[in-house]
């Protein structure tokens, strides 16, 4: 009984104090935004729904990405010319690698050892080494290089390119293009279904999602995006773990497309905050998050209804959106 | 049949042609063999010597970002050019194009009598034939089936300056200053259907002889208008001496000119503007957005200067050209004709999907009205600035 005791006032006091520490990094999922036009990335407890955290990073923040473990989150400087390191523990920026010029997105190997970095200027995709901060590579790719992704297994890497309409796959085993393909008009950003089957890739001119047989390497289908007849301008996407949907942001259209992947048909447009750019989804899947740029908010989406459940404000011109995991 | 210089350039694409391949085909290490894809550059004698001209740079651009990736898609392309003097050369070299290098397109800025000539021989010969002119008689005169425009006529030009102009800056009182032909009397004919739509007023028009006579009477007749703007539909030379009369006598309403001369720009970087200028580009150095910074700046980087409307619409051209053939894995006429119909999405870098007019068979694409403004000073004289986004066919 004494110790029964002992032990409720022990959780009554940490009940007390628990309030007054601060918020980092605790058990709840955690979304972060990378603020273009502030220079900041903003942190928001998944939860809740709030904000917790604005951390200052370098200069025009977009491409953003965590490491497997949560504990580092990597952002493309644009104006700085390489790629910063955030410590989400202390929420400090600690360091950076160097990204070659201009760097828009990127992405990281599953095992979280390889930076692969789209170089729009110079046409190439950098691999970095990110314990070392060493250039393993430096591979051409096609013009206006942008989104990047690697597969689930860390086998292949595909990089857009916009000018030529093109994906450049990478194969990791030999850190070189072994193929192209073509596909929708201006691509920008490619994820991989979970099970890296495929791989879905928006084309921003062509209004169209292009689907990729990725064992095959071939372009098999495509979704046309269109709002009451009007082509639209799909940019971020995201895709369920089940791999049975498809989120895509189409920008100045001011929607999330949702696309069911059994009939590759859009079956809703929900309305959303302006330029929505950068979307992801909760480990759960339960919530998606959009960022809106010129809205500088979020949209926080409930999956189940395809319905926007909430906003949360974010700093100036949201870009891109990582939740972890 | 070519001067020696045009051979010299010919022999320099096909060098750098070979270079571009083989980094190509460095990285496509497992393609196949592919297959060279020849497009002719029609270009007038007098600028064919121009090794580096606006228009070439243009081209080269495109055909370079073609064969980038072509390894991988079984294509290559090769810039061919001829060089023509009239109708009958024109003909002549379209054929020769065609039947001895293999050409699939052919390119070109040509007058009207030199456009009639080549539509005629593509529609028998089966070969796609480019506009990149601003001529407006080469889209009301007969349509063929495998002739295409890419630059925009005289009317969207001064549409965009009329929607501008009187729709945001209420300048709707207007003189035109012509010359005494039928180019000028076409052009005035295009200025009063736009103000009527728009909502101006021609006030007057002063015809200029076609021997340059800019004297004191003709600026009695702006001034006695009193306009609110003077838009001037004179070429080159005549363009540039009327601008220092209209100057120098005074005058102090706003110029808009239909096709500017280089040299007026030029003219000003050492003498200011005491008038604001106004006139429109299809494309323009500062343009940021949807990607324009990119090819502004890749364009920079391979030739140290930047990229002028006569460039864009070439490089635009050989672009729309090359990937329909990628696209379509085939360089038959017929197909491209097709492709071309079918209204694919075209990415010009102006953030929308370029489409063809099928009737007019005319790209509709973008234009911008820039502003040069009035200076106080020389130091502090502008840059000139893009004031106004017309989307051609938008009404």
């Amino acid at each position: 009984m004494r110790d029964q005791a002992i032990l409720i006032r022990v959780l009554l006091c940490f009940g007390a104090i628990l309030p007054l520490l601060p918020e980092t990094g605790t058990a709840e999922p955690f979304a972060y935004v990378s603020n273009e036009y502030d220079d900041t990335v903003t942190v928001v407890d998944t939860a809740t729904d709030k904000v917790v955290a604005t951390i200052e990073v370098g200069d025009r923040p977009r491409g953003i990405g965590l490491s497997p473990e949560g504990k580092k989150l990597y952002l493309a400087l644009g104006n700085d010319n390489v790629i910063g390191i955030v410590d989400t523990d202390s929420r400090k920026m600690v360091g950076t690698l160097p990204s070659g010029s201009d760097p828009e997105a990127f992405a990281l190997s599953p095992d979280g050892m390889r930076l692969y970095i789209s170089n729009e200027d110079a046409n190439t995709a950098t691999i970095l080494d990110t314990e070392s901060g060493q250039t393993i590579a430096t591979i051409p790719v096609g013009i206006e290089p942008e989104g990047v992704a690697v597969s689930p297994n860390g086998r292949w890497v595909y990089v857009t390119a916009e000018s030529t309409h093109t994906i450049s796959v990478i194969d990791t085993t030999k850190n070189e293009v072994v193929n192209i393909l073509l596909v929708g008009v201006r691509p920008r950003a490619v994820v991989f279904s979970s099970d890296g089957k495929w791989a879905y890739v928006t084309a921003e001119i062509g209004g169209i999602v292009s689907v990729i047989d990725v064992e095959e390497q071939k372009v098999i289908g495509e979704v046309r995006l269109s709002i009451d007849g009007e082509y639209v301008k799909p940019m971020g996407v995201a895709v369920t773990s089940d791999g049975s949907s498809l989120y895509v942001a189409t920008g100045r259209a001011n929607h999330v497309a949702v696309v069911d992947l059994a009939s590759l048909k859009a079956v809703k447009y929900i309305p959303v905050g302006k330029r929505v750019w950068g979307v992801a989804l909760t480990p759960d899947g339960k919530k998606l998050y959009a960022a809106n740029g010129l809205s500088s908010n979020l949209s926080v989406i409930d999956t189940l209804t395809n319905r926007v459940i909430g906003t949360v404000p974010t700093g100036k011109g949201p870009w891109g959106v990582v939740v972890d995991k | 049949m070519f001067d020696s210089r045009i051979s010299t350039f010919l022999v320099r694409v096909s060098i750098f042609v070979t270079f571009v391949t083989t980094i190509s085909l460095s990285i496509a290490n497992e393609a196949e063999e592919t297959e060279t894809i020849k497009l002719g550059l029609l270009l007038p004698q007098a600028e064919s010597t121009l090794l580096d001209s606006a228009v070439i740079r243009g081209a080269t651009l495109a055909i370079e970002e073609a064969n980038a990736l072509s390894g991988f898609f079984g294509k290559s392309f090769e810039l061919v050019p001829f060089s023509i003097k009239d109708e009958t050369n024109a003909m002549v070299e379209a054929r020769r194009a065609v039947e001895e290098e293999g050409a699939v397109a052919l390119i070109g800025n040509l007058d009207l009598e030199e456009w009639d000539a080549v539509c005629s021989v593509a529609q028998e010969m089966k070969f796609i034939l480019i506009n990149c002119g601003g001529k407006d008689a080469l889209r009301t005169s007969k349509s063929y089936r495998y002739c295409f425009h890419f630059e925009a006529g005289n009317f969207e030009y001064i549409r965009a300056l009329g929607e501008y102009l009187v729709g945001e800056e209420e300048l709707g009182r207007w003189v035109f200053v012509r010359s005494d032909d039928r180019e000028g009397r076409n052009l005035e004919a295009i200025l009063r259907t736009v103000l009527s739509e728009v909502g101006g007023e021609l006030v007057e028009t002063v015809s200029l002889p076609v021997d340059g006579a800019t004297g004191t009477p003709h600026f009695e007749l702006v001034r006695s208008a009193r306009p609110d703007l003077v838009l001037i539909g004179l070429l080159g030379d005549e363009q540039a001496e009327f601008v220092e009369y209209y100057l120098s006598s005074g005058h102090s309403q706003p110029l808009a000119i239909v096709d500017l001369s280089k040299e007026i720009l030029t003219r000003f970087d050492d003498d200011p503007l005491e008038v604001d200028l106004y006139w429109a580009e299809n494309w323009h150095q500062s343009l940021f957005r949807y990607s324009a910074r990119e090819l502004n700046s890749r364009f920079l980087k391979r030739f140290k200067v930047p990229m002028d409307g006569e460039s864009w619409v070439n490089w635009a051209a050989i672009k729309f050209v090359s990937e329909a053939v990628i696209r379509t894995q085939n360089a038959d006429s017929d197909s491209l004709v097709q492709y071309f119909e079918s209204q694919p999405p075209f990415d010009g870098h102006k953030g929308f999907s370029l489409i063809f007019e099928l009737k007019r068979r005319q790209l509709s694409h973008t234009l911008y009205v820039l502003k040069q403004e009035k200076a106080e000073d020389r130091y502090a004289l502008k840059k000139p600035e893009i004031v106004f986004r017309h989307r051609m066919n938008s009404r």
